[in-house]
């Protein structure tokens, strides 16, 4: 006999999926239109003042000439990170975007992608790994993900699924990390395998600023640490790329550790870990991904064809410097990098 | 770790195993010497060491010096437990903390193994962990089949550890969320080691906390056992060091509380130097002697003892001083008194007869005095006697004595002088009398005296002889008309003695032979509750007229005449026959004999007496054997080798007239007499004489410290009777009781008993 909780929560669950489906299956045939998001306060973006490499994302053309196809924007959860992509994505393709969040529920999932397979032609922008994983299950949808690094461990690079990519791009922080530490000659990389194309723009960007790079590819947290100290021998500093399948929060506290032991300068991912000995952080913007995908779909309305780029760069990033460890490493910011300090 | 190998058997194992045999002796009450008798425990066992008895005499300082020692080793045995134990803990925390170090190290440092199998890189963790001598092998496993991917053992393995089990392997898995290795239970004792396992795990951020990172979300994170690490260390070199430094440190301990030890005797020795000097001084003092001194040094507690002892032997002092003041003189005027001045008589007889000289006896006898004593009151009479004792005083030198012998009877002894010059002194003496007036409520009365005057010579009296010559020629002086003196004839004495021996010697004679002598018997009662029958028996003469002789009549003339002994001998042969009757007719009696002087020098005595007991088959015990202090002091050596001689025979012994001579208490030690006869002197006017009350009391509360019973003789009246019970006499006899008499039925002894219970009497 069912506990009354349990019962009831199934009900829930149950009346929700009806809900939703009904509410895709109108939306998609054009009965309704989605709910406009209430716009959420912006968190605070910090931007440096300095011209980007790369050619910044055009601004994505309205069509007139022929109906467009739809485009889910399937999100894996409620980051807001993936909030953001997905306001900046809706509020340029207007009624055409319809967002999506996958649940907690895998059966309340799975039925969310029947209803979306058994749907009209649509373009599929996953968010996240979850949803790049559900929606190249889905067959003949064209699909378009952002926030997966491991993308080559799962295949999804198919002529209908490409995408953009979840690491900041290596041109840009090798630039910002020379500019900081001017004397900066040699570092290391180590990341999780499957990453080669990652490295080959890593070894270029880095060639391009004088920089000698030390790769060192790992399964897991424990050869992520006993290569970072092993490596941190003959480097002046590390670049910890945000691979979760070779991080741990204990593997990544004892590398900084041992690396600031060792004077050697941390970039770091987050700026939570700045107070750990990180020198600067490094981190996709959400609005360069939402502009890079909003290109990629513009191309696909165009040519019908997500194009041979596999996956495209971050062309902005957000980043920030920990005064303290200048301060320890004896570095002179340049002027137009002030800005980016954190503790002033 | 908590196994032992047998040769790591250390000192305080052992003790260990010796105090657990100790506890289970305790619990049987059974020695381990093979003695069982299970009456007898250890603690009593204990207890009756010589350390531990409280009966046992022994030295304070070495009790003292045995307990310190014995503290000091019980102290020691405990610190060295205390620091076996601490130390072990320590030991084990400290191994327990290093083999987690271990394998977390080497954990890290196996990681690549599981990434590629590089050989290379295992043996690089060999050379590594070689340098470690403590790690006796070390093993990687394998998640999925379990196998073993690498391993290291050290040459000073010595015996193959068999790998881990499943069980082993499912329980490392499920010990991931502790993050704690597992240590290994071996039953293997011989391998020694701390054997500790774990997984080897990964970890890994899930993505989607990637992108909105914070350091701390551990408990998110996804992980994986790769494999399992396993090591045994060996800490048996730093047991075996820690074992070193517990001996070094206990031997050091060892050799402290020996240092302690022997610089506390000394140190005792010498604080407790004060006490044992007092041990001399007291042994004198236990002896009686009370012209000792301690010595008080040191600490304030033996300054105080000594101090209380000084103060004890002072007020002891005092106190025989005030005895004998009140046993020698005269309460009413000061003067000697009738014992002292026997004494003092005697003492100087032997001085004249060493010294050659001359000297007087004076007896004065006052002439009105019952006159004034009837008309005027028994104060007036006292009054009278104080100054007649303070005119006498005055009128003889310092080297005289003068004493207050009885009633208005005064004596002199007036030494080195010749027969003149003891006629000037009674005559002067009879001027200030006559010239003395006593004036008493406006009546003036002339008070007059007697003297007999006998010279003490070089001659062959006794003090008894030379004072019956003084009272003699006193009674002289009176029948010739009173207030005149009498010089003492020795040609008058001799012809009387003469005359009366001649007849004396005949008539004891014929009382020997034809039994003329007869026994008198006066009950003794006791006071204590027994009822037995006890009588004194008394001889007595019974002439041709029936009359009746006292012995005061014949003994001495007997003694003279050397027939005393045969008197004795009638006398124990007459009062053991009666016991013999009166116990034949159910009787329970006991017959109290007194025996002169004669008896010492007798040989046969004892003979005699086992002959007589025989004889007549009289228990031993039944006679009681009275001798005087006097005969006995007098004759110390002989008397107590009789009395030892006849107490051995089952006879008991009584010191008879006890006080009159006031002998040194020594006597009594040698004398293994029963009872103390106290001398009816202090007994008769004790009721109204607070003296004689402090002196009876006295004597009897000295019998009770000797363990010796008293006889309290001639009580005269129920208040003396009364006060002796309280005193706690145990026998009592005198007149008030019941006269000597031929009579011995056990009704009279009955009317004597009812008339103790009965008495009673308000004061």
């Amino acid at each position: 006999m069912p506990i009354p909780a349990i019962r009831n929560r199934a009900h829930n669950s149950l009346l929700q999926h009806m809900l939703v489906a009904l509410l895709v299956v109108l939306i998609v045939s054009g009965c309704v239109q989605p709910v406009k998001q209430k716009p959420v306060e912006q968190p605070v973006i910090e931007k440096p003042d300095v011209k980007p490499v790369l050619k910044p994302a055009p601004e994505p053309k309205a069509v007139v000439d022929a109906p467009l196809e739809k485009v889910i924007l399937l999100l894996s959860g409620d980051l807001d990170t993936y909030q953001a992509v997905a306001r900046r994505m809706a509020d340029k393709l207007g009624d055409r975007a319809i967002q999506l969040s996958l649940s907690s529920n895998r059966a309340s999932n799975q039925s969310l992608l029947e209803d979306i397979e058994h749907s009209d032609k649509g373009i599929i922008i996953a968010l996240g790994l979850r949803a790049a994983r559900l929606a190249s299950q889905l067959p003949g949808k064209t699909v378009l993900f952002s926030h997966v690094v491991n993308y080559a461990d799962f295949s999804f690079i198919s002529d209908s699924m490409k995408g953009v990519s979840a690491l900041p791009s290596p041109e840009n922080v090798f630039r910002d990390w020379k500019a900081v530490s001017p004397g900066l000659a040699r570092v290391a990389i180590v990341t999780g395998p499957n990453m080669q194309d990652f490295i080959g723009r890593a070894r270029e960007a880095a060639k391009q600023q004088g920089i000698q790079i030390s790769v060192s590819t790992v399964a897991n947290d424990k050869e992520f640490l006993y290569a970072s100290k092993k490596m941190s021998l003959d480097i002046q500093g590390q670049w910890i790329v945000p691979d979760n399948r070779i991080l741990s929060s204990k593997a990544l506290k004892e590398v900084m550790a041992y690396a600031s032991r060792r004077g050697r300068q941390l970039v770091v991912f987050s700026p939570s870990l700045l107070s750990f000995g990180g020198l600067m952080y490094v981190m996709p913007d959400d609005d360069a991904i939402a502009d890079a995908l909003l290109q990629r779909l513009e191309q696909y309305d165009v040519s019908s064809s997500l194009g041979d780029e596999d996956i495209s760069p971050v062309l902005q990033h957000k980043t920030g410097i920990n005064k303290n460890i200048v301060k320890q490493f004896n570095l002179t910011i340049p002027e137009a990098y002030r800005a980016l300090i954190h503790g002033e | 770790m908590e196994s032992k190998q047998p040769e790591q058997l250390t000192m305080l194992d052992k003790a260990w195993n010796a105090i657990h045999g100790l506890r289970q002796s305790l619990k049987s009450g059974t020695r381990r010497d093979g003695d069982h008798s299970p009456g007898l425990s250890f603690l009593s066992r204990l207890r009756r060491t010589s350390l531990f008895s409280r009966r046992k005499s022994r030295s304070l300082v070495s009790r003292i010096l045995w307990i310190i020692l014995i503290w000091s080793i019980i102290v020691y045995l405990l610190s060295v437990a205390g620091m076996w134990w601490s130390s072990s803990k320590v030991i084990e925390d400290n191994f327990s903390q290093q083999a987690r170090d271990w394998v977390s190290k080497l954990d890290e440092m196996g990681t690549p193994l599981y990434a590629g199998g590089d050989a290379e890189l295992f043996h690089a963790i060999e050379e590594h962990v070689r340098r470690f001598p403590e790690i006796s092998y070390l093993r990687y496993y394998e998640s999925g089949s379990n196998s073993v991917i690498a391993e290291y053992q050290s040459d000073k393995l010595v015996k193959e550890v068999p790998l881990l089990t499943p069980s082993l392997f499912e329980a490392l898995r499920l010990s991931i969320d502790e993050m704690e290795p597992v240590f290994i239970e071996t039953a293997d004792e011989k391998l020694n080691l701390v054997q500790v396992a774990a997984p080897i795990v990964t970890r890994s951020i899930r993505m989607e906390d990637m992108l909105e990172f914070s350091l701390g979300n551990e408990d998110e994170e996804t992980y994986k056992i790769i494999g399992f690490i396993e090591l045994g260390l060996d800490f048996s070199h730093y047991h075996d060091k820690l074992i070193e430094n517990i001996k070094a440190g206990s031997l050091f301990a060892a050799f402290m509380l020996a240092a302690v030890a022997f610089l506390g005797r000394i140190l005792i020795k010498r604080s407790l130097t004060p006490l044992t000097r007092m041990r001399k001084p007291l042994e004198q003092l236990a002896k009686g002697r009370i012209d000792v001194r301690v010595e008080g040094e040191g600490d304030e507690e033996i300054v105080a003892i000594a101090t209380a002892l000084n103060t004890t032997i002072d007020a002891l002092k005092s106190r025989d001083e005030e005895l004998r003041q009140l046993a020698n003189y005269d309460a009413l005027t000061g003067l000697l008194n009738k014992h002292n001045f026997n004494l003092q008589l005697r003492n100087e007889i032997q001085r004249c007869i060493d010294a050659e000289d001359t000297s007087a006896l004076l007896f004065i006898d006052l002439d009105q005095f019952k006159h004034v004593n009837d008309n005027l009151g028994h104060a007036a009479g006292d009054r009278l006697l104080k100054q007649v004792a303070d005119l006498l005083k005055n009128r003889i030198r310092s080297e005289d004595v003068i004493s207050r012998f009885g009633g208005d009877e005064f004596t002199i002894i007036a030494r080195s002088i010749k027969e003149e010059d003891a006629r000037i002194i009674a005559e002067s003496i009879l001027r200030a009398m006559q010239q003395f007036v006593f004036v008493e409520n406006g009546q003036a009365f002339n008070i007059y005296c007697s003297i007999g005057v006998v010279l003490i010579e070089n001659n062959d009296f006794t003090a008894e002889e030379i004072f019956s010559q003084a009272d003699m020629s006193c009674f002289h002086a009176k029948s010739e008309g009173r207030n005149r003196y009498h010089m003492f004839d020795l040609s008058e004495q001799e012809e009387l003695r003469k005359s009366a021996d001649i007849s004396w010697s005949k008539r004891i004679s014929d009382a020997i032979q034809n039994d003329y002598f007869t026994l008198f018997y006066q009950p003794v009662v006791n006071l204590k509750g027994n009822s037995s029958e006890h009588y004194e028996v008394l001889l007595r003469m019974i002439m041709e007229d029936e009359e009746v002789i006292h012995p005061n009549a014949f003994l001495p003339a007997a003694e003279r005449l050397g027939v005393a002994i045969d008197i004795d001998y009638w006398v124990i042969r007459n009062a053991l026959r009666k016991v013999s009757e009166l116990c034949a007719d159910g009787r329970d009696i006991y017959l109290s004999v007194n025996l002169s002087g004669r008896v010492f020098d007798a040989p046969d005595l004892i003979e005699k007496v086992q002959r007589y007991i025989a004889q007549y088959n009289v228990d031993a015990n039944r006679v009681i054997f009275e001798i005087t202090e006097q005969t006995a002091v007098k004759h110390i050596e002989k008397a107590a080798d009789t009395i030892n001689q006849l107490v051995e025979i089952g006879c008991r012994f009584a010191l008879d007239d006890f006080g009159v001579g006031f002998s040194s208490f020594n006597y009594l030690k040698r004398l293994p007499v029963d009872i103390l006869k106290i001398d009816g002197d202090f007994v008769t006017d004790m009721s109204k004489d607070p003296v004689d009350q402090i002196m009876v009391q006295s004597m009897i509360q000295i019998a009770n410290t000797l363990n010796k019973q008293t006889i309290a003789e001639y009580v005269q009246d129920a208040q003396t009777l009364e006060m002796l019970k309280r005193f706690g006499a145990d026998y009592v006899q005198g007149y008030y009781l019941g006269k000597p008499s031929r009579d011995i039925s056990r009704d009279s002894y009955a009317e004597v008993l009812d008339k103790i219970e009965t008495n009673i009497v308000t004061f």
